[in-house]
């Protein structure tokens, strides 16, 4: 069955723009769509009738390249446990709701344009040590190290992290910890990781600070809206690491 | 035009060891005198901007996503083959070798093909070195598992998310070099031209598609990575910005496009459901190792599948294929499932798709086993279909996946273009006719990580001590012109239907006449009716906005442009290929018994089409295919 | 120096100092509070109690120390917060709280901060206020008959229970950001540390308001 539904999207032409709600009215919503497509149907009528279209982020629709974001009635990635927009369906919703669609909202990721930000600074993370130094051409034999099986299944766990950004929107203060965590977790427990162990938390988190994330206070909003369920122990298991690191380096000449 | 393929000589396996010590070096001093463009940052792009810029060179590497992590290597699933026969099952680089030539149809490279096999067991290493966390046993040593069209387990996986975790290792040396300086890193950039000075490749032009500023940049080398152009059938398993563009543009400067025609359409993905869709699915082929596919009998049966006994069921790969069953390459299964719907027997609504069932497999191993092997898959296809797969059999169906055609390259993978190398899914070199599964991503990172960096000095060397060529060359200039024509025309024309209107309509075309199966009479038509509608696309298009911004109808709609050329040249390939092979299956040329029937004596040839200007035909080159090592038979899985 | 200035500065490190901080003063708590309980023993033991504390040199070594452990815990939750709210500065026009946002999580800063004003209430009142009985001949202040005398007004007990269940509040939440900030909580201890946080934000608060509803709602 085939339903109407208000949209209050977020419009803003530029990083400069200041911004605004405008309200969409939509029609002939099918419960088999896909949020996205929803929104594509939307754009096609807006293009048809000479109006801009809306700007937002999105590329694999399956749920994996972390491209698309979308906070929709007040929750990133919308109202589905563990689903990224792109792979959240309209039959999630009904005739006559209103659906506020804003962008992730955080200072470093600033608005590009309606709903894109720009989540570089995630890249800026990772290139600050988000690796194993590894030159091309220089492994061993893929054997020469075995890794238990419960160390790799919980080093997956958080390398299942798509760099959608949706912690940090969830975040009453917009941290970015789940997503350094998941990285730092993935390479501190695999032996691969362990030379640039210390060195890398430590690096890591001096720029998730200057590129003006805020601070986990322990409310596990980012862990309920990670489309990957990447778990807030992370959180711990880098707070340990970076104590660790820093103790380290204290004594060390 | 002279199609010089430059394969070493001397016995296949001594080929890649004899080539290397053959390729003129250039010595550390002189390599970071160079700068090369590396465009695209999925496996291949990513594997080669980290590794040309760790040997020294100057890297500038591009993509049109805003991080290089989100090329569409990243949806990749089901895993990566290599030849390192750790579960002791007989495999062999030779095996694989044969393998991967057999599976495609005997259409490919034999030597690239041998090369592919040996460097495949250095990617394993490679990604556990740079912490890929890939599948592993109890005791701590990976795992592996069999995957489509092989009869050895060789494919390395990472739950159902490899091409993501791959991916990410490869970005994370990406972006090691980024943070060490060797590699200028501009996401969120287009290219929309190939720069060539005296016929080589020396820069390309790019739209930053923040503020839409046209930008050129010069380098002594490009290296496309710019994936595949499947998303021409509008639905497809590729990303929605997948697009040919760059490869398009390079074609129209000189680059022969080989085998267009050879595309892959995935048999497990979701069937379509609506008008509104954009995008299909796709479920990991390891679904079919331990789910069964079947129809009903009877046509006309209307019960609900877990009411329909044994009996009643045609399991039709394993009745035609006994040896191979539900493991059959992609090819032969997709064609099995469209021929059972065209014949009637389809279930669905719109009766066109097929069960996958995991009644025997919850059975047999129990429903937990399943979930964890499957688990992710489950829950996609539960919350796209809104159907529980574990009580009801999954429907699907074959869409649009791979290309296996590209941009024509030698061994060295460089195109005909001087100093233009194509990578990845963009070359056409490795997969023949058909790829089989698991392959991409092996292909995808042997290119970037350990052709490219040997190949390129070949290259480089001869133009050491020549004159640098910047931006202020007329050539930048001209191209600069040429794309901004380009984007005035498009957002001048102010009609009426949006580009995604006609990319469907584009679509459509494509997969009713030179889809899963093709005939003489329609590709004739398609001939005729897409550059109608390509008329039509150029009076009647509408774009919203201006080109000094970010604009993502703008964008689109000069992909679409160059799909429908694209889509004309598939279209032509197609027509030339008398035969059948792989992904190609004209209806014309098959065995009694539906198979696909190849005509080596005519066809065993890569056909590299030669761009003649816009209002003339393309020319035909042929590069003859010749097997030592594999001998020439109609593929069997029987 | 920069560099440990630095680490200080870090998020984690602010947090790791909020924890430890936070740890002191609920060692402090503790121990405030078994103190008090010495007023079931009697107005002599209690006011022995307080007096062998003040008379003790090392006093003022450790109210120097808990003063600026108090200060530590303030200023740094005061630059958190306000670094906190610069990362959003546009906030979300509809929000839902999914994860384990709890009003006391929330109001962390509020609840801080009141307690805060109870502390220098508390010290005016009783660390510096005026005597109801003099003090003995040695010296000994009457403390116990000036706790009894500011109990039995029902305002003032109000006031201090309400800010006890805010102290209780912030407990609450604060006992198992501790054990995260630190890196301690195992994923299997995870649910046990958050009962006993809940149960000894309780637990504190009820043992504080015995004795404003003893000495001003029973006595």
């Amino acid at each position: 069955m085939n339903f109407s539904i208000t949209l209050k999207i977020w419009r803003q032409k530029s990083e400069f723009d200041t911004g605004r709600f405008v309200s969409y009215n939509l029609d002939h919503v099918s419960p088999d769509m896909s949020f996205l497509e929803m929104l594509d149907t939307l754009n096609v009528q807006l293009e048809e009738k000479g109006k801009e279209t809306v700007a937002f982020d999105h590329d694999c629709r399956e749920g994996i390249c972390g491209a698309c974001s979308l906070y929709i009635n007040g929750e990133p990635h919308g109202p589905d446990r563990g689903t990224t927009t792109c792979q959240l369906h309209m039959r999630r919703f009904k005739e006559g709701d209103v659906i506020y669609i804003e962008p992730w909202r955080a200072k470093p990721f600033k608005v590009v344009k309606d709903l894109v930000v720009d989540r570089s600074s995630f890249d800026r993370i990772i290139q600050a040590g988000g690796y194993i130094s590894v030159n091309t051409g220089n492994a061993r034999d893929a054997n020469a190290i075995p890794i238990g099986k419960t160390k790799s299944d919980l080093a997956f766990d958080a390398a299942a992290c798509i760099g959608c950004g949706a912690c940090v929107a969830a975040c009453k203060n917009a941290s970015a910890m789940l997503f350094v965590s998941a990285k730092v977790t993935q390479l501190s427990i695999l032996p691969q990781g362990h030379p640039e162990r210390y060195d890398r938390v430590s690096k890591m988190v001096s720029v998730m600070d200057q590129e003006g994330f805020g601070n986990c206070t322990n409310e596990g909003e980012c862990e309920a809206a990670c489309p990957k369920e990447i778990k807030k122990e992370n959180i711990s298991r880098l707070n340990r690491e970076f104590i660790v690191s820093k103790v380290k380096s204290a004594f060390s000449s | 035009m002279e199609l010089n393929s430059k394969i070493p000589d001397g016995p296949i396996e001594k080929k890649w060891d004899k080539h290397k010590f053959d390729v003129k070096l250039v010595n550390p001093a002189n390599k970071r005198k160079f700068n090369i463009i590396v465009v695209g940052t999925g496996l291949a792009g990513g594997s080669a901007a980290a590794s040309l810029a760790e040997l020294g060179y100057n890297v500038k590497c591009f993509c049109i996503q805003d991080s290089p992590r989100r090329a569409h290597s990243i949806a990749a699933q089901g895993g990566i083959n290599a030849a390192k026969n750790y579960q002791n099952d007989g495999d062999s680089v030779y095996r694989l070798f044969y393998d991967t030539v057999k599976g495609g149809d005997f259409r490919s490279r034999e030597a690239n093909v041998y090369r592919l096999a040996q460097l495949s067991v250095n990617i394993i290493d490679q990604c556990v070195a740079q912490g890929v966390p890939f599948a592993r046993d109890y005791g701590g040593l990976l795992d592996n598992r069999s995957f489509g069209g092989a009869q050895v387990s060789r494919t390395f996986y990472a739950r159902g998310q490899t091409g993501q975790q791959l991916l990410l290792g490869a970005y994370s040396a990406l972006s090691r070099q980024i943070s060490l300086g060797n590699v200028d890193m501009y996401p969120r950039h287009e290219m929309l031209d190939l720069v060539t000075v005296d016929g080589h490749a020396r820069g390309i032009i790019t739209r930053n598609l923040v503020n839409g500023s046209i930008e050129p940049h010069a380098g002594d080398a490009v290296v496309l990575c710019t994936g595949g152009y499947v998303n021409v059938f509008y639905l497809s398993t590729n990303g929605q910005g997948c697009n040919v563009t760059a490869s398009w543009r390079a074609y129209k400067n000189g680059a022969a496009f080989a085998n267009p025609c050879y595309t892959q359409i995935h048999p497990t993905c979701l069937p379509v459901s609506g008008d509104h869709q954009s995008k299909l699915t796709l479920m990991s082929e390891s679904l079919r190792n331990d789910g069964r596919v079947w129809v009903p009998k009877n046509k006309e049966d209307k019960r609900r599948p877990n009411e329909i006994p044994e009996n009643e069921r045609d399991y039709y790969l394993e009745r035609r294929y006994p040896a191979f069953g539900n493991l059959v390459p992609r090819d032969v299964a997709s064609r099995a499932a469209k021929k059972m719907c065209d014949d009637g027997f389809g279930v669905g609504a719109a009766k066109t798709s097929v069960y996958l069932d995991f009644a025997n497999a919850i059975e047999r191993m129990g429903k937990q086993t399943v979930e964890a092997k499957y688990g992710n898959l489950f829950q996609m296809y539960d919350r796209i279909t809104d159907e529980n797969p574990y009580k009801f059999p999954m429907r699907i169906y074959p869409a649009p996946h791979y290309a296996m055609g590209g941009l024509w390259v030698d061994y060295n993978l460089m195109s005909t273009v001087p100093g233009l190398f194509v990578l990845g899914e963009a070359n056409f070199s490795d997969h023949g006719a058909n790829r089989l599964g698991a392959s991409a991503l092996m292909q995808g990172l042997a290119d970037g990580y350990f052709v490219i960096p040997y190949t390129i000095c070949d290259y480089l060397a001869e133009s050491l001590g020549k004159d640098k060529i910047d931006t202020s060359h007329a050539s930048f200039k001209d191209g600069e012109k040429a794309v901004n024509d380009k984007l005035k025309k498009l957002l001048s024309i102010k009609g009426k239907r949006t580009a995604d209107e006609f990319h469907r309509k584009l679509g459509r075309i494509m997969w009713n006449r030179c889809g899963m199966s093709r005939h003489k009479d329609g590709l004739t038509e398609a001939l005729e009716s897409i550059p109608k509608l390509r008329e039509e696309f150029y009076s009647d298009l509408i774009i919203s906005g201006s080109g000094e911004e970010l604009n993502q109808s703008l964008e689109k709609a000069g992909r679409v442009a160059d799909f429908f050329e694209l889509g004309e040249l598939m279209v032509r390939d197609a027509l030339n290929r008398n035969e059948s092979c792989g992904g190609h299956f004209r209806e014309e040329y098959q065995t009694e018994n539906n198979e696909a029937m190849r005509d080596d004596e005519n066809y065993s040839y890569a056909a590299a089409w030669e761009y003649k200007g816009e209002n003339d035909a393309p020319a035909l080159n042929k590069e003859p295919l010749e097997f030592e090592h594999v001998h020439l038979v109609q593929r069997s899985y029987k | 120096m920069s560099k440990n200035c630095a680490v200080l500065d870090s998020s984690i490190g602010k947090k790791v100092i909020m924890a430890i901080t936070g740890a002191l003063l609920f060692g402090f708590l503790l121990s405030h509070l078994a103190g008090n309980f010495l007023m079931f023993c009697g107005a002599e033991a209690y006011n022995n109690y307080s007096h062998a504390l003040v008379s003790n040199p090392l006093i003022y070594v450790a109210e120097f120390f808990l003063a600026a452990v108090f200060l530590g815990h303030i200023i740094n939750g005061i630059i958190l917060t306000v670094r906190n709210k610069k990362a959003r500065p546009v906030e979300y026009a509809m929000t839902q709280s999914l994860g384990e946002k709890s009003i006391a999580s929330q109001t962390m800063i509020w609840s801080g901060l009141i307690v805060f004003y109870f502390l220098v209430i508390h010290l005016v009142t009783f660390k510096f206020g005026t005597d109801v009985s003099p003090a003995s001949a040695d010296g000994v202040r009457d403390i116990y008959s000036l706790v009894v005398a500011r109990f039995s007004e029902k305002i003032y007990s109000i006031f201090y229970i309400m800010c006890m269940i805010m102290l209780g509040f912030h407990l609450s939440h604060a006992i198992q950001s501790l054990f995260r900030t630190l890196g301690l909580s195992q994923p299997k201890y995870l649910a046990i540390i958050k009962v006993l946080s809940i149960l000894t934000g309780i637990g504190i608060a009820a043992g504080y308001c015995i004795f404003p509803i003893y000495f001003g709602f029973i006595k």
